[in-house]
This record gives structure tokens, sequence and C-alpha cells, in this order.
């Protein structure tokens, strides 16, 4: 599938990264090259990655499967995105799941669910609207 | 006891002394929490005696300003946070929460504190440890309903004798391969990856983070810490599946700077 095809989902700004005074009192004494790698590392994962959805049982279709995404959003922007697609309410329930098997929780990074569990450069989600797999 | 299981014993028996204050009352709440366990495990009890009056839903803890995630273990919460050298010398450590019941951050946490909607992230976190180990859950699926309670159980109850029945299959790795969940400081995404168990720690670090851990024998910017204990980098990373795995089937690794 070409690049054209692909379409973006929204992202949203990552507000869960916050630091205690303790540790913040301790990253401040550190030289200035080790605090410049501990911030290069801020940025780490947030390369684009190829997502494919699927629907289970009689969960509507979207009309395009393949998404991309930065790989530092959080799997709720994924939830999020599937309800506004059915323009479902934002308190129904949805169920997602990674290679038929798990949910991660809703704070997981889509750029380590996609480093662990990819198939051919893409990560498989399935959803749909009632528990399909324990 | 071997000393196989004698490092088990001493895992799940690590703990943690916490109180938990309000805002508004004089009430202290104080406890000895296991470092495997989970504030989703506490909070009902800690609202019941702090303000029983308010919503389990709406409370949350915090530390210094960030609030607490109910579904990490909470030995992560503490390693990560207080960001304490375990080599330092320092006298016993009583940790100071805050315990919230309004304005619960809901772009920072995930409301968990039911038991029941827990047990589903906890599940699933188990469910996604075990697809790593072994490319399917497997196991996970395959446990009975009364088995799958009693694992529940001795989670919630921290009952090592339950608990320890069900080890050799939650570890077992017939593909050799290990979840990990790496935390470098508070304000940096946690890093997931699934490693070999043939690695040691420290070509594992090296390897995911070169920069932080230029060689794969000496600790020179960084060191781990798991369970609160600094883990030599020589280390086999099947020992750490082995002995050092949290209960939700990761290995959590917290980064402390030297």
């Amino acid at each position: 599938m070409s690049t054209q095809e692909k379409n973006n989902i929204s992202e949203e700004t990552n507000e869960d990264l916050k630091t205690s005074a303790t540790a913040s009192i301790l990253l401040k004494r550190l030289p200035e090259d080790t605090a410049s790698i501990l911030d290069s590392y801020k940025s780490r994962g947030n390369e684009k990655v190829t997502l494919r959805f699927m629907p289970i049982g009689r969960t509507p279709t979207l009309k395009t499967a393949v998404f991309t995404i930065s790989g530092n959003q959080k799997f709720e922007v994924i939830i999020k995105f599937i309800k506004k697609q059915l323009s479902m309410r934002k308190d129904a329930s949805l169920y997602l799941f990674i290679n038929s098997c798990f949910s991660p929780a809703p704070d997981e990074r889509i750029g380590n669910l996609f480093s662990s569990f990819k198939t051919n450069d893409c990560l498989l989600i399935q959803y749909c609207t009632n528990v399909a797999f324990g | 006891m071997n000393k196989q299981s004698n490092t088990r014993d001493l895992v799940w028996n690590g703990s943690l002394s916490i109180s938990v204050t309000t805002e508004s009352s004089p009430l202290c709440y104080m406890t000895n929490i296991p470092r495997l366990s989970y504030i989703a495990f506490i909070l009902d009890e800690v609202r019941k005696i702090l303000c029983p009056n308010e919503k389990l839903d709406n409370c949350w803890l915090e530390f210094e300003g960030v609030p607490l995630k109910s579904h990490w273990p909470i030995g992560v919460l503490y390693d990560l946070y207080t960001a304490t050298d375990p080599d330092a010398p320092r006298s016993p450590v009583l940790w100071k929460l805050v315990l919230h019941y309004d304005n619960f951050p809901a772009s920072q946490l995930i409301p968990c504190n039911e038991p029941t909607t827990f047990r589903t992230l906890f599940f699933n976190a188990l469910k996604e440890s075990d697809y790593v180990r072994n490319k399917s859950a497997s196991y996970i699926l395959s446990l009975s309903n009364s088995a799958t309670e009693e694992l529940w159980t001795s989670i919630q109850k921290h009952d090592f004798e339950v608990y320890q029945r069900f080890i050799p299959r939650l570890r077992s790795a017939k593909y050799d391969q290990l979840p990990v969940r790496i935390y470098i400081t508070p304000d940096t995404p946690v890093v997931q990856e699934s490693v070999s168990c043939k690695e040691t720690l420290g070509s594992m670090l090296h390897k995911t983070l070169p920069k932080l851990f230029p060689s794969q024998n000496i600790a020179v910017l960084a060191k781990a810490i798991v369970h609160g204990i600094s883990i030599p980098l020589s280390t086999n990373m099947n020992l750490l599946n082995q002995e050092l795995c949290y209960t939700d089937g990761f290995v959590h690794i917290v980064i402390h700077m030297l």
C-alpha cells in the first residue's frame, strides 16, 4: 500500500509524564552531556508506525483499514479514534485487541506495542463492540 | 530452602512502608504494602478510613505532585518517583503519599479503582507478557475459571503458597523471549522491549539504550534497579525472568542515574 493511501490519526499531547520534586532535583544535578542523553530519550519512539484495523463479528468496517500514527501516542488515542470513526458515544464500550489476543492498557505507547507485536511491519488491531477474546 | 526459592521468597516479601494523608483531615493511614502489590488494592481501604463519604471513582494518590498510577506495581512507582539509590546508606523510609478525592486527573490516570476493572487490566497485562514469551496467550487463556480465580485471589491476597504453583508455567520461555519495561526517568516514556533470555542485563541495556549504557559490563552513567535492588550488569536475563519477574509477567527495570 502506498503512503498516499495511509491516513494519519490525529495526535494528542501526553500529559502523564510528570516528575516528582525529588527526582527532578537529582536530575538537575547531572552533568550537561548526561542530561542531553536523557533528553534525547524523551523523543524516542516518535517514528510513525502503521496500524491495520479489523472488525470482529458484526462490528462495522472502517472506510480505510490502514492508518499511521506516531509511536509516542498512547493506546487510548486509538480507542477514541475508532469510536469517532464508528460514530459511537465516548462512554460506549469498545474492545480492542492486539493480534486477537490482549487489550493493552490505555496508557501504553503505540511504538512499544508496535516493536513487540507487529507483523509485516504493521500492528494488527481487532475491534468489536462486545468482548471477543476472554 | 534452596537458593532459588529463597530469592523468590525475598522478592515476594519485599515491602514498603507508606503513609497516606489528605489535605483536609488530621487522620493518617499507615501500612506496609508489598512492592509487588498495587494501589488499586488498597485505595478503597484508605478511602474508607480517610474520607468514607467520598466516591472511590474520584480517589487517587499523589506523591510530590505526581498522580500515581493504580495499575503499575507499587515498587516500580516508588523506585521511579523517589529515585532512591539502593546502594546509598539510609535509615528506613516512610513513603508519604496524599489521597485526593476530587479533580480526578483523567489525562494522567486510568480509572481502575474498582477491583473488577483493575482485574481486566491486570489479566490483559498478563496476556500481553504471555504473548511475548509464547507467541500467544495460550497459557493464560487455557486456565480454567477456577484456576483464573485462584491466581487472581493469590495476587489480591498476596498469597505465595498459591501463586508459586503458577510460576513454572507463567515464566516458561519456549521461544526464549522475555518482556521488559524500562523506566528511564519519570518524564521519559516507558520503553518496552521483547528481549532474549540469553542476553545479560548489560548487553540488553547497551542494545536498547546505547548512550546511557555505553558499556555492556560497567555502569558508566546509570544503573538498573529491580525491586529496589541494583542489579549487576553481568546478570543473565533468564535469571531476571525466573527470579525477579513481577506478577504481571513483566520485568520492570527502573534506571537510576549515577
